[in-house]
């Protein structure tokens, strides 16, 4: 489902003016009411910056620790009287930069460990009506686990952002690659993917 | 997922050639330019392989997903704690940011000097009145102080007859390690085109005259980024020329700040930075400070991408005053130079006037038609529905088409198209090029490092996920449920196609409605009694096209919606006959008509993305349907508006 769409072409246009005045009106006109804007994006976007910091870069507890921090960063941005048009590349990009800071030359091995898999194994055992079916998603879902655990650091951050519903341009600032680098990536995650499951 | 690779670059594909599989990638993710994109969705229709070949990609995301949701969500969260200690974290984080940042660093400084309890003392006191002080004068909103710094300079303005005003400015740049200053003084007549400007560097003070006296480099160079960025040059220091660069400005952030000025009065500064990537010239960051007693501009500053480096500039004013037409003899003629520096305005009456321009540049009436020609060919190209490319003037009155690309096969097909056109020249470059040279830039942008709070054991919990959301969602399976009676499962799926067709419907009117306003803020649509008949054919028929593209996507859009949005609205609004009136009300002259248009269609978006997206901030699904409906009705009217001002235009002799 495609939502949370943003145009950044659209970003700057004098219609949106609200969302910049909004937040240049700043603390002193209301600490209360910049908590509760920080505390809607939080529940926004909380869940999608985790999922991405734990698939790509590993450890739950710093992810928990490392998205709660990219929020109170955020309240601390708006407070200093800065404005953020686009919130959700905003919130990724200083997950990511935090997350490579903190977790530098951590050896990422695959999305899920050996126990972990057994244990989604067998709730899909559990769960799936046709075991025919059941063997047969749990034999791709294997192969897709392993060929993304073969992914380099760089196409599985592509990948999960571009899946997280960030697109191509907002890839590229996180990454810190180019629009057409994020292209090729990305086509090349797909072909390994790809390959993988449908040979 | 091998295949053969016949395309050429330029779209020249036939039965037997296939675009690469990067371009069908492309084509999946929505990625491509509008015309890219038509063409590979007619190839589509045409060829299988290349079907099969999207579809297996189609196919691999969806794999991707699904393991993704059913494998890996349920190991990636919530985390063990659930979120439920960030609110006191953000409560103790707010508290602790409460003090404003000049108390701290004045309370620290006097500690330190004196380092007694009884300074201590004193500098809490202080604080204390400093604290009292400042908070009887509040940061203002970037809006409200070009608002007011623009009204001010309308007021100074209107107290002289014929006024002109009258600026010395001491420019610097600092570039690679390097630094230059002239002094530039202008005259400009505040209500007519009169203007002359005269310099003051190392060769000594002279005027300054189009195409006759080349300006000293750094002048030209400050000029061409001015134009580059759509800044008025002749007026620096201008509020009303920032706030209309403002506006079509990708801002990344701004801020307002209270600064102390040179002569110990307090000043606004408002910084705008621009979301990049920044082509040669293009603006990074932008200041204007203004005096808070009136509201003057004293001074901007200008970070510019360079070719290789950011080069910075600094306006500071020196003297500025406005005074009558009759009481100068600047712009008299003829005029001898060089002329003896001044010092300050009330000088000028005795300054010999500059010899009458020299107008090299070709005719104004020529340069727009050129500019229309130039619109018309981009929008054959349909290269005005959201791709980055603007037309503007370069010092010596060519008309400059600029913009970013995606890839050199676009770029080569906007030059070629473009190449005909006389009196026009281009620099388009694709994101990678502008991202080379921004490379610096970029480099220096990564978001800072925050360093680790503790954690803080188990606390209240936080709100409810997206209840605002959730509240449209209940309403729309509502309506299928009522509707259809089918299962949530189908009533699901039944919601997610139809927020794909919405969304994509209103993205495509979006971007309609973008293209009207572009129109409507060149001079030439307001203008068009000084086009050929050529270049007003070519301006009439884009009008045409996109309010009558326009029209059909919002007839699509309403046709999926609107019994939807009724059902939801709780039965028939009231909406259409007051939107109407607020339609007519904003449409009295030409560009208000298509601005009406184009703002009832952004606020239609907006209202969309409250309902179908998770991000939306509407309180009410009743309430947004309702103003969604109204919108509809008030599009339509401002539509029809938009019909009889293009045929009153196509009827202009």
């Amino acid at each position: 489902m495609p939502f949370g769409r943003t145009r950044l072409e659209y970003a700057g246009d004098a219609e949106n003016d609200w969302r910049v005045d909004e937040g240049l009106l700043g603390f002193r006109q209301g600490a209360a009411q910049l908590k509760e804007r920080v505390t809607l994006h939080f529940e926004q976007w909380r869940d999608a910056v985790y999922r991405y910091l734990v698939a790509v870069f590993g450890p739950a507890a710093q992810a928990d620790e490392i998205t709660q921090e990219v929020f109170l960063k955020l309240y601390e941005t708006l407070q200093a009287g800065q404005e953020i048009v686009n919130v959700r590349a905003w919130v990724f990009r200083v997950a990511h930069n935090l997350a490579v800071d903190q977790l530098r030359g951590r050896q990422f091995i695959a999305p899920l460990d050996e126990d972990a898999w057994e244990e989604t194994r067998r709730s899909l055992r559990d769960s799936a009506p046709n075991p025919e079916q059941r063997l047969l998603q749990i034999e791709k879902f294997e192969r897709l686990n392993a060929a993304i655990g073969r992914l380099t650091m760089i196409e599985r951050q592509c990948l999960h952002l571009r899946a997280s519903g960030l697109r191509y341009r907002e890839v590229a600032e996180i990454v810190g690659l180019s629009v057409t680098g994020v292209a090729e990536t990305l086509y090349r995650v797909i072909q390994k993917l790809a390959n993988e499951t449908h040979g | 997922m091998q295949e053969r690779n016949n395309w050429d670059g330029n779209g020249n594909y036939g039965q037997e050639e296939h675009p690469p599989t990067e371009l069908l990638m492309l084509s999946v993710d929505g990625e491509l330019p509008p015309d890219e994109a038509a063409r590979i969705k007619s190839h589509l229709d045409a060829c299988w392989v290349c079907r099969a070949r999207t579809a297996k990609i189609e196919a691999t995301i969806a794999d991707f997903i699904e393991y993704s949701e059913t494998a890996l969500a349920p190991r990636l969260g919530p985390p063990p704690n659930a979120w439920r200690n960030f609110e006191a974290r953000l409560d103790r984080h707010a508290g602790g940011l409460g003090e404003p940042p000049l108390h701290a660093r004045l309370g620290a400084r006097l500690r330190e000097m004196f380092a007694a309890r009884l300074a201590f003392v004193i500098s809490v006191a202080i604080i204390a009145v400093a604290g009292l002080w400042l908070s009887r004068s509040p940061v203002v909103s970037a809006s409200e102080l070009l608002e007011r710094s623009m009204q001010a300079e309308a007021t100074r303005i209107n107290q002289a007859p014929e006024p002109v005003m009258y600026r010395k400015l001491q420019l610097r740049r600092k570039s690679a390690g390097a630094e230059e200053s002239v002094t530039w003084e202008s005259w400009h007549g505040a209500k007519n085109d009169l203007f002359r400007q005269r310099v003051a560097d190392e060769r000594g003070s002279r005027f300054i005259r189009a195409g006759a006296e080349p300006s000293p480099a750094l002048i030209a160079e400050l000029e061409r980024v001015f134009r580059a960025n759509r800044l008025d040059e002749r007026r620096p220091l201008s509020a009303t020329s920032y706030a209309d660069w403002r506006k079509t400005a990708r801002r990344e952030s701004e801020t307002v700040t209270e600064i102390v000025l040179r002569d110990q009065s307090r000043g606004l500064k408002l910084t705008t930075v621009v979301a990049g990537p920044h082509g040669v010239d293009a603006i990074i960051e932008i200041s204007l400070v203004v005096r808070r007693a009136d509201w003057h501009p004293v001074a901007q500053y200008l970070k510019a991408q360079g070719e290789n480096e950011i080069r910075e500039y600094e306006l500071s004013e020196v003297a500025y005053e406005v005074m009558p037409l009759a009481a100068l003899t600047v712009f008299a003629e003829p005029a001898p130079t060089p002329l003896p520096t001044v010092t300050s305005a009330g000088e000028i009456t005795r300054i010999p006037a500059p010899a009458p321009t020299v107008k090299p540049a070709p005719p104004e009436a020529e340069l727009r038609n050129a500019e229309v020609a130039a619109l018309y060919a981009l929008h054959r190209m349909r290269a005005d529905l959201g791709e980055q490319i603007e037309i503007l003037r370069d010092p010596a009155g060519q008309v400059i088409v600029r913009g970013l690309v995606e890839t050199v096969a676009r770029k080569e097909q906007l030059i070629e198209a473009l190449s005909a056109i006389a009196l026009v020249t281009t620099q388009i470059q694709t994101v990678e090029e502008a991202q080379r040279a921004a490379s610096q830039k970029f480099s220096a942008s990564k978001a800072p490092t925050v360093s680790a709070a503790a954690t803080d054991p188990g606390q209240a919990g936080a709100g409810d996920r997206n209840t605002r959301h959730q509240a449209f969602r209940a309403a729309l399976e509502h309506y299928f449920a009522s509707s259809g009676g089918a299962s949530p499962r189908a009533t699901g799926q039944r919601i997610t196609e139809l927020t794909n067709r919405t969304l994509a419907f209103s993205e495509a009117a979006l971007a309609r409605a973008w293209a009207l306003r572009r129109l409507a803020e060149n001079p030439a649509f307001n203008r068009t009694e000084q086009l050929s008949p050529e270049a007003k054919t070519s301006l009439v028929a884009m009008l045409e096209d996109h309010r009558t593209g326009l029209r059909e996507e919002i007839r699509s859009l309403r046709g999926e919606l609107e019994s939807c949005l009724t059902f939801i609205a709780g039965g028939k609004t009231d909406g259409r006959e007051a939107s109407s009136d607020k339609a007519a009300g904003a449409s009295s002259d030409r560009a208000g008509a298509t601005l009406a248009v184009f703002q009832s269609v952004s606020r239609l978006d907006r209202a969309l993305h409250g309902i179908f997206s998770p991000g939306g901030h509407s309180p009410d699904p009743a309430v947004v349907a309702r103003q969604a409906l109204a919108d509809f009705a008030e599009i339509e009217t401002s539509l029809r508006m938009l019909e009889s001002q293009t045929r009153r235009i196509a009827a202009d002799k």
